[in-house]
């Protein structure tokens, strides 16, 4: 993994927990887009099927920080069942799920208003979220 | 007159520090038991200046220090280290203290250090004081493509509102979020000319493309111009790109649920929504946004966005 300027990891069981050290004004900074693919990378590798992205350390974000969370998403949720050698490739199969916790309450908004609160559910904490990510396993 | 508070848990010690200061015949001095007890008479009256011993009960030099700065910014607090105590200096210092003197050199140094101290924050508060008599600020920029700049201008921006005392720091952090927005525009979809529909499709061609466009002629000799024009009623921002412009009207409605899997088209809803006007030009490459003091509203604060509708 590159060293950790934008976000930590850590994981519990099968959860990938993410947590953004600073807002970003855009993945194509320096430093961000590497540690975003080692974070997508982390969760193919080690097939992982639940995150968790704690926004505890950013009072607020645009749309270069959702679109990270997307990413994660969309590599968590999909793309765990690649099919074997000979196989038909099946269809992208939903699994995973994506949690967020300790949002704020402008960040609640901007979820809200970016309409991705309806894509990922929010919990009030860490604890909370790994215990939602550890019950739909 | 100078208005100095002592805070020392010492009547002793209280007596000695005092009695230094009244020296200076221009000094009134108060005294307080311990940094608590400071807050509490601070929050009737302001000194100029806090000297403060370190050790001390209910709340202690350090602690005096982190609270002055955050409630306080422009009291200035001195900090009395006793022998060994030359980390915590350090670390008031780093806290935000003004400045510190060795118990064993007060004779000789809290009285000159005080002058020195008192010399720079006067200054400090003139300057803010001034800053409070503007009533309007005009001010251009021309980046280049650079977005670790976009964060250092809103700053700047939200710090005029807040001199302006145009609007409360949640409506600041709104209009942060939508200026952001709107440079990053500016910079992928204007300067790069790079579509939002590719970032959907496959993010590493995406960036990829914003990559070697930032080295490519005529994208990376291209300019972010913005014009920023704050008062106490209205913030009003023009954001120009040199890009070949976009139909704003072409972008995915993020709120129809078949769009709800992608990211493009979110910064504008964002930028719609927490400000009261966002208008383009004809050809697309300039946004205008515009926020406004509420005039319903008996405190100053910004009504919030109203992109619900739109």
């Amino acid at each position: 993994m590159p060293t950790a300027h934008t976000f930590s990891v850590e994981s519990e069981n099968e959860t990938l927990i993410v947590t953004p050290l600073r807002s970003v004004g855009s993945l194509a900074e320096e430093n961000v887009r590497p540690e975003l693919d080692a974070i997508i990378e982390e969760i193919r590798q080690r097939e992982l099927k639940h995150a968790v992205i704690d926004l505890r350390e950013i009072t607020y974000f645009g749309t270069s920080m959702l679109e990270a969370m997307f990413a994660i998403w969309r590599r968590i949720r999909t793309d765990h069942n690649e099919s074997a050698e000979g196989e038909t490739p099946q269809a992208e199969t939903i699994r995973g799920q994506m949690t967020l916790c300790n949002v704020s309450t402008m960040g609640r908004e901007i979820l809200r208003v970016s309409r991705f609160d309806t894509l990922w559910p929010i919990c009030d904490s860490k604890d909370d979220a790994i215990r939602r990510m550890a019950d739909e396993s | 007159m100078t208005s100095i508070l002592v805070v020392d848990d010492s009547a002793v010690d209280r007596r000695l520090v005092g009695g230094m200061l009244q020296h200076d015949s221009d000094m009134e001095i108060e005294f307080a038991v311990h940094g608590a007890d400071a807050i509490g008479r601070m929050e009737s009256a302001l000194p100029d200046l806090v000297v403060t011993d370190l050790m001390m009960p209910e709340m202690n030099g350090l602690e005096l220090v982190t609270a002055v700065r955050a409630q306080y910014p422009l009291v200035p607090v001195i900090l009395i280290t006793s022998k060994g105590s030359e980390e915590v200096a350090v670390e008031a210092l780093q806290r935000g203290a003004a400045s510190y003197v060795p118990k064993r050199s007060l004779a000789t140094d809290l009285c000159e250090t005080v002058r020195r101290v008192l010399a720079v924050s006067g200054h400090r508060r003139s300057h803010w004081r001034l800053m409070g008599c503007m009533t309007k600020s005009h001010s251009a920029f021309v980046l280049e493509n650079d977005s670790t700049l976009f964060s250092p201008l809103v700053g700047h921006l939200q710090e005029e509102m807040s001199r302006l005392d145009l609007c409360d720091e949640t409506e600041r952090t709104r209009i942060g979020v939508a200026l952001e927005e709107a440079l990053s525009n500016a910079l992928y979809h204007g300067n790069l000319g790079v579509d939002s529909d590719l970032r959907d499709d496959d993010d590493a061609s995406y960036y990829s493309l914003v990559e070697s466009r930032l080295r490519e002629e005529p994208y990376r000799n291209r300019r972010i111009h913005v014009e920023a024009i704050l008062s106490r009623d209205e913030v009003s921002v023009v954001i120009r790109d040199e890009g070949s412009g976009f139909d704003p009207m072409s972008l995915p409605d993020p709120r129809d649920p078949a769009n709800l899997e992608k990211v493009s088209g979110r910064g504008v809803l964002l930028m719609r929504t927490f400000m009261d006007e966002v208008t383009y030009s004809e050809s697309g490459e300039a946004v205008t946004l515009v926020k406004r003091r509420n005039a319903d509203s008996a405190s100053s604060r910004c009504r919030p966005g109203n992109g619900e509708g739109m």
